[in-house]
């Protein structure tokens, strides 16, 4: 059984859909674009593709291949396996994608997917050029240790991509509800672009939504709410390598301002705005705030 | 690197060249003006605590800056494409320059070195920098 480069083959669809998108936004006002936001979008998407090649392709096969040979089971290359592959694979996403969202030393990496203030399927294309080795070694070898080939295993998570390339839009408004109740969809994940506080930290599913709803990270899009995109502190910026090394260059800049080993943890295990003198806004912060100022606002006709 | 990958790459080059030249031609290279509305009503979501005193505009609707109610912060608003930033500074690490009829507020941020608000005019522009360095009314 022999696995495709799923993405490269993809890459077609993604131009004609982003063309057809773009039409559709002009014809009917739904959604935005600006040329400047899209522009910066693909170009993170093409220097994704282009980053692994300076090294870190070579070193996660020598590691997959390495730890394939010690593998816990001998998984066959069949079409049963690629679906339990998928599924964990999957399973594997959520919590990736979780910590990338909850520790600052994979936010840096991530962030780049949620700097843009726009959300269209050029976003979907918005990537990092960074932390793809770390990732690739701290998530993904445990599969390969289970039995998974490390072939197998990336054309499970090339189809999750792809999955979710469609994800990126507000053309849709809602899927049938048996299906939103399964997979992630445009709704479930403008959610989890969106900076209004009570949106903050949920839905962080690849293509199952179940995995939000076990571990309590599901939030449905509230029509009264409508979502604003992007990061609590926007960039700049459009510049690809401003967008790729932001937070790399702050995270660093803390790093060198630290004054114990406590300040090193939290700066890089932390949430993403931790700082020794809490004068720094995390999430959980921000959303204690958005909870007193509406708490104040209900009863504010009472006083 | 193999002559497919070249190609590949060199086809995606070419889809993001058509996309792009696609958006501009359509009229998605937009530029946001910052309105006093605007700029409250972004700040107001960006840092819902933040008590303005009234928004300095600038003149080419490119930034505005206000003193918070207490006087100890100040308010940036500016322009990034169809959309704005903001950014929330404590007045005290504040570095301001003024430049003729401009105020200079350096960020030293690696995706922003500056925010320049260009005051009405030079009377203004004067009035507002005494402000915010906390010499003036």
């Amino acid at each position: 059984m022999t696995f495709p480069d799923i993405v490269t083959l993809a890459v077609p669809l993604f131009i004609l859909s982003i063309l057809a998108e773009l039409a559709a936004w002009k014809a009917t006002g739904r959604g935005r674009y600006e040329t400047r936001d899209a522009a910066a979008s693909l170009l993170m998407g093409l220097g994704n593709q282009i980053a692994p090649l300076l090294g870190a392709k070579v070193l996660l096969a020598a590691l997959w291949t390495s730890v394939y040979q010690f593998r816990l089971f001998d998984i066959p290359n069949t079409w049963w396996a690629v679906l339990v592959c998928f599924v964990v694979d999957d399973f594997r996403y959520y919590w990736l994608h979780r910590i990338a969202h909850e520790r600052r030393l994979f936010w840096a990496t991530h962030v780049v997917h949620h700097s843009s203030q726009h959300y269209n399927l050029t976003t979907a294309l918005r990537q990092t050029w960074t932390g793809g080795l770390l990732n690739g070694a701290l998530f993904t070898t445990p599969l390969v240790f289970i039995g998974f080939h490390p072939a197998m295993i990336v054309f499970a998570f090339g189809i999750n991509l792809v999955y979710q390339f469609w994800i990126h839009t507000e053309m849709i408004d809602k899927m049938p509800r048996w299906f939103e109740w399964l997979f992630n969809t445009p709704s479930h994940h403008r959610v989890h672009h969106a900076t209004n506080p009570r949106y903050l930290d949920a839905n962080y599913a690849g293509v199952f939504m179940i995995w939000d709803r076990m571990f309590g990270s599901f939030v449905p899009e509230d029509e009264a709410e409508k979502p604003r995109y992007g990061i609590i502190k926007n960039l700049g910026s459009f510049n690809p390598f401003v967008i790729a090394f932001n937070e790399w260059i702050n995270l660093g800049k803390d790093l060198l301002s630290a004054r114990s080993v406590k300040d090193v943890i939290g700066y890089t295990l932390g949430p993403p705005g931790w700082s020794p003198d809490g004068s720094r806004l995390t999430s959980a912060r921000l959303k204690e705030r958005w909870a007193k100022a509406q708490a104040d606002k209900a009863l504010a006709p009472a006083e | 690197m193999t002559t497919g990958l070249l190609i590949e790459l060199g086809l995606s080059l070419a889809g993001v060249a058509v996309i792009v030249a696609a958006t501009y031609f359509l009229g998605a290279w937009r530029t946001a003006r910052v309105t006093p509305e605007a700029a409250a009503e972004r700040f107001g979501f960006d840092e819902p605590d933040f008590e303005a005193r009234g928004w300095m505009i600038g003149k080419d609707a490119k930034a505005a800056v206000a003193l918070s109610r207490d006087g100890a912060e100040i308010g940036l608003v500016f322009v990034l494409g169809d959309d704005f930033a903001t950014r929330r500074l404590k007045r005290s690490a504040m570095r301001l320059e003024r430049d003729a009829d401009a105020l200079l507020f350096l960020l030293n941020e690696p995706s922003r070195r500056a925010v320049r608000v260009v005051a009405p005019d030079a009377a203004a522009a004067e009035q507002w920098f005494l402000r915010l360095r906390g010499e003036g009314v």
